[in-house]
């Protein structure tokens, strides 16, 4: 109940802060306006027939990169969100107010970043909202259950990577120098524009090492072709892999890093 | 209650390999030396000292906001290093700075979100921010954005904040340096009640011997990283200035 409240209290403060900046905060849903008619008119471009590499996943450009954009979107944010919100409480001069009350710094860290994980999945909706409304965009129902769970962990994975990131702010004192370099590689090697199988095989083999890359493999499978949980199992199986090494470490990096810095006595410094 | 042990505080180097990235200063500073304090319950206890004494260090120590080199601290019974969380609910700090706030955010929204973070509901928060507020006179300043603060009402805030969690140890870095003669006057007169009232232990960081005379039953005088003198009060406030002036070599 306690973690509840701590949550409710950044959200609330987050809310109220992203009311009083209306049209940046506007702005972030707006875009995926101009977006998801681009990703339709290069979908035009590409016919089904011409690409086998699309076919596993329905043979659609247009939903194939959707789902892509969406899926990276909302992942790349959830990892940026933490390191972000860390730096933002630095520059401001309030992380040492927030860290000195008795939520843990992990609790602060998460809570802080929450408002704009919310944002980052309200937008990858919309992406997939407007491309059903709009563009034709064929979701399966029967997948949604199993795009759930997938997100879920991907979500958790993309936050740990956001964490470990986040504990090189607190010792660097520098803006998020890891998010940045992941979701490029991401981008390159996870599928987002393309499928994987168009790359050379050593990028195809490197791709596999990519979190990005299972993440939107399932939600293609569940969201296009209405794949269940079974049918996603060694996916799904790799993220919670990813998760279990990734959330472990990047909680003792971020503990490692704010002992660090109180070693250092520059936690409220930027 | 406070207690401390040979405390002592160098900022070194860090550690390979982040000496290669992370910016600091190359040859250690040793910011205290074998501080030994006791501080009882309902006790206000002044630190008094120039600049660059270690006065703020040594209360971001006890508010677990810096990790001692050495010695052994005791906030409220709580181990500082091995208990932190525990000295954190039991620690208010006020740390005199104009920043630490959400500027965009009025007084109110700042102290329920930092109530929030004590774990209290909606309501409770909201119940404790407005407690808070009044008893820093800020009740009629409660929904004004914090921009538009002067810099006393500012500190007081940040007072406010310390009072949240109605905390058994106080910590106050220059309290008072930005408030007018009222406010610094009304603010004493708060930190003596919570102190006789509510026995909440006070640690009271100033650069003013007038200041430490007026509210505080011991003072320490603290120069170089070193407790120099430890004085009794009530004294006659010439009687502190002039041992204070002596400690420092002033």
């Amino acid at each position: 109940m306690v973690l509840l409240h701590r949550f409710a209290a950044f959200l609330k403060r987050d809310y109220l802060l992203a009311r009083a900046s209306r049209l940046a905060f506007g702005w972030q849903l707006l875009s995926v306006f101009f977006a998801a008619p681009i990703l339709f008119y290069m979908g035009r471009l590409i016919q089904p027939a011409t690409s086998r590499h699309l076919a596993p996943f329905g043979g659609d450009y247009f939903a194939f990169v959707t789902i892509g954009v969406a899926v990276f979107g909302f992942l790349a944010a959830t990892m940026a969100a933490p390191a972000a919100a860390i730096r933002h409480e630095q520059m401001i001069g309030t992380l040492e107010a927030v860290l000195i009350t008795p939520a843990s710094p992990h609790v602060v860290v998460l809570g802080a970043s929450l408002w704009n994980i919310i944002v980052a999945i309200l937008q990858g909706a919309l992406y997939l909202v407007l491309g059903v409304l709009i563009f034709g965009l064929e979701i399966r129902g029967t997948g949604l259950l199993a795009a759930a769970l997938v997100s879920l962990v991907a979500v958790g994975t993309f936050a740990a990577l956001g964490m470990l990131s986040t504990a090189l702010v607190v010792i660097l004192r520098h803006g998020d120098p890891l998010s940045g370099l992941i979701a490029a590689g991401s981008a390159l090697l996870g599928g987002v524009f393309y499928p994987t199988t168009v790359l050379p095989q050593p990028l195809q083999r490197l791709s596999e090492f990519v979190p990005l890359t299972h993440a939107l493999r399932a939600l293609r499978l569940a969201l296009l072709q209405g794949h269940g949980v079974s049918a996603l199992q060694e996916e799904l199986s790799i993220l919670l892999l990813f998760l279990g090494v990734l959330g472990p470490l990047a909680t003792f990096a971020l503990w490692w890093a704010i002992r660090q810095a109180k070693t250092a006595g520059t936690l409220g410094a930027y | 209650m406070i207690e401390t042990w040979g405390l002592g505080k160098t900022f070194g180097p860090p550690p390979w390999p982040l000496g290669l990235v992370v910016p600091s200063a190359r040859r250690p500073v040793r910011a205290l030396h074998d501080v030994t304090l006791r501080l009882d319950q309902g006790e206000i206890v002044g630190l008094l000292g120039p600049n660059g004494a270690g006065k703020t260090t040594l209360l971001r120590i006890l508010a677990t906001l810096v990790l001692p080199s050495e010695g052994r601290v005791r906030v409220n019974e709580a181990d500082i290093v091995r208990d932190s969380a525990s000295v954190r609910r039991a620690v208010g700090l006020a740390a005199g700075q104009e920043r630490g706030f959400y500027w965009r955010l009025t007084g109110m929204e700042n102290l329920e979100f930092f109530a929030g973070l004590l774990g209290l509901s909606g309501a409770q928060a909201r119940r404790r921010a407005a407690e808070a507020l009044s008893a820093m006179d800020l009740e009629d300043h409660a929904h004004q954005t914090v921009e538009r603060y002067s810099a006393g009402m500012r500190q007081r805030l940040g007072i406010a904040r310390a009072l949240l969690g109605k905390p058994r140890v106080l910590l106050l870095d220059e309290p008072t340096r930005s408030m007018d003669q009222n406010a610094a006057v009304r603010t004493h007169g708060i930190i003596r009640r919570l102190a006789t009232e509510s026995g909440v232990t006070v640690l009271l960081a100033t650069h003013q011997p007038s200041e430490a005379a007026a509210l505080c039953r011991r003072v320490a005088i603290l120069v170089n990283g070193a407790v120099r003198d430890v004085i009794p009060t009530p004294a006659p406030e010439g009687g502190l200035t002039e041992r204070y002036r002596s400690a420092v070599g002033a």
